[in-house]
């Protein structure tokens, strides 16, 4: 979560796991906001809101914008820099490259089946190795030796740490090798070998590892840049959509939610044949929103 | 005789394969909608690799016979891809697992083949009957086909959609994403439509695709003949660039070979022609909302295209 000025400077931010438990986060980030503008003396005038549980935050938390990660990405990356040319943003468990002439996209795509290359995948390796992922930048630039790690799938690629474990290789070699093969699979997969152009922007949280990031720079041959607040970038530009909103009166609800008592509840819809699942949420007992029917009846059909 | 048919369910087109039905005086069971329970009925007993479309075929003819079906009708490709085999494995699942029914194929490459095959569903069927109403029939699929094409007609944005022919047909497997991309504002050209298709079969039972049908444009990109749509998909991109398309949607099931075939070649094309292709990949673990953020991202790039021209 971020606050922004008008001057697109960044006020405040929160930067949370889920763990499991979104709306749980959403409500501590929520929370610790509601600090920073007692502390800061900040009003909120517009809100927007990016990622996959975009639609869920909004029934909670009340929206000017509501946008897709790729355009809110494109938007952040472009207040960076207008001429910027290629953004890599690799996140938990997505990543997606988006490719630019002249400042407007041009082609963009987004992982599709694995999360091999993905800072999930990442921290579970971390957690095994018993190293802490932020130390992996550290670990890999003491790398003498080249070894290959299969970067396709998780599975094979943590049998194949594994081996080379078995075999003697050393950490730093094995956790540089990840972050090469993470880099490859990355160039060949997602950016399905078209040239990355400079300028070369990386956001997303698996920037913060130094490994990553020099792995990248090593394969494209030139300098990766790694904006001070790539762990909100998305933030950053679905709040910038929202100021071009300009409303005069926010449908923000407040901070409120902090408190309030949230509930999903699942039930099917008997009232045809089609027998949707539906997902309602729930504040204090009052539907919020909800997600799932295929007709009007609960959930506007447009996307 | 006193049959009960019913048969898989094509989208909005499936209301008209009733009355097709119902015109040349067979009683049918209306092809139960597919949910969630079609999905996993399919995805049970079909074998675990197959194409999408025979999963959810499947589970459809599951649940027709549950509702009191005992015949089945199925499309009979006779070539172009796994969808010739469907019938007939189908029909094995099926009653390896006690279903009770009748399978008819129907051969719909050969004109012959394809009347004979109907005629014995519907005994004493005079060739002449069956063309009135296939001419009713296609007369009607024309009527919706046109009515989409006049959505947004004078949109900014003109996205086509290329792909397998049953997931571009089949809303509930697309998640009704012509509808969605039409809320947005968007005018949408689907060019496998039942009305194109019928025409297709038609001219290819009839010996008039022609030889050369394969333009050399596309040849040039992909020189090899293979199954589905996929030959037709690449003219019909090309097509689509030449029309001054702004952009280009690929829905295919996951595990379709034509169409992973062409996968590459689509992305080749798209670089080439400057033409972004969306590709969506389909399947029973495919989320709506990764569908939905990609088609968002999609238009809202080609808007921040079309506005900086």
């Amino acid at each position: 979560m971020a606050v922004l000025d008008e001057e697109k400077n960044v006020l405040a931010s929160v930067y949370l796991d889920t763990a499991g438990s979104p709306i749980k986060a959403l409500k501590q980030a929520l929370d610790q906001i509601r600090e920073d503008s007692g502390r800061l003396g900040f009003q909120v005038k517009g809100v927007g809101i990016t990622g996959s549980g975009r639609k869920i935050a909004s029934f909670l938390i009340g929206a000017d914008v509501v946008k897709n990660e790729v355009t809110a990405q494109t938007i952040a990356a472009l207040h960076y820099d207008p001429k910027v040319s290629s953004i890599i943003e690799i996140g938990g468990q997505d990543s997606k490259v988006i490719l630019l002439e002249s400042g407007v996209p041009v082609w963009f795509n987004m992982n599709t089946l694995c999360a091999a290359g993905t800072g999930s995948f990442l921290a579970s390796q971390a957690s095994r190795l018993k190293i802490p992922v932020e130390e992996f930048g550290e670990y890999a630039s003491r790398s003498g030796l080249k070894v290959n790690i299969a970067a396709k799938c998780t599975v094979f690629s943590e049998s194949d740490m594994i081996h080379k474990a078995a075999l003697g290789c050393k950490k730093e070699d094995i956790i540089n090798g990840l972050c090469e093969g993470l880099v490859r699979n990355f160039i060949s997969n997602v950016a399905k070998n078209r040239p990355l152009g400079d300028p070369v922007i990386f956001v997303g949280g698996v920037a913060s590892n130094r490994g990553v990031v020099e792995a990248f720079e090593r394969e494209l041959g030139r300098k990766v840049t790694v904006p001070k607040d790539h762990k909100i970038t998305g933030c950053v530009g679905v709040a910038i959509l929202a100021m071009r909103e300009n409303t005069d009166h926010t449908k923000f609800k407040g901070f409120g939610l902090a408190k309030d008592d949230i509930k999903t509840d699942f039930f099917v819809c008997p009232d045809c044949q089609n027998r949707c699942d539906i997902t309602s949420i729930l504040v204090n007992d009052a539907a919020a929103g909800h997600l799932g029917s295929r007709c009007e009846k609960y959930n506007e059909k447009k996307w | 005789m006193g049959i009960k048919l019913s048969f898989p369910r094509y989208g909005k087109y499936t209301d008209l394969l009733s009355e097709l039905c119902t015109n040349l005086g067979v009683d049918i069971i209306a092809p139960p909608p597919i949910t969630k329970r079609t999905v996993e009925l399919g995805t049970k007993y079909a074998p675990g690799d197959i194409c999408y479309p025979f999963k959810i075929t499947l589970g459809t003819m599951i649940e027709a016979v549950e509702q009191g079906a005992d015949t089945i009708v199925m499309a009979n490709s006779d070539g172009w891809c796994i969808l010739r085999c469907y019938a007939a494995v189908q029909e094995e699942i099926m009653k390896s697992r006690g279903y009770k029914f009748s399978m008819r194929a129907i051969n719909i490459r050969k004109p012959i083949k394809f009347f004979l095959d109907i005629r014995r569903i519907v005994p004493g069927l005079s060739p002449l009957t069956l063309i009135i109403e296939m001419v009713r029939f296609f007369r009607r699929a024309k009527e919706l086909d046109d009515a989409e094409k006049d959505v947004n007609k004078d949109s900014d944005i003109r996205i086509g959609i290329i792909g397998e022919v049953f997931v571009c047909n089949e809303n509930t497997v697309n998640m009704d994403i012509v509808k969605k991309l039409q809320h947005m504002g968007i005018f949408v050209d689907r060019w496998l439509c039942l009305s194109n298709n019928v025409v297709m079969l038609f001219k290819d039972m009839f010996g008039l695709s022609g030889a050369n049908k394969y333009s050399r444009i596309a040849k040039k990109y992909f020189p090899i003949r293979i199954g589905g749509h996929a030959n037709e998909n690449l003219v019909r991109l090309i097509k689509y660039v030449k029309e001054g398309y702004d952009g280009a949607i690929m829905l295919r099931p996951f595990a379709c070979s034509p169409e992973t075939v062409i996968e590459p070649i689509v992305e080749r094309i798209s670089r080439d022609h400057n033409m972004p292709v969306l590709n969506l990949s389909i399947d029973e673990s495919t989320l709506e909302t990764h569908f939905q953020t990609r088609v968002e991202s999609f238009v809202d790039m080609l808007r921040m295209r079309k506005a900086a021209r």
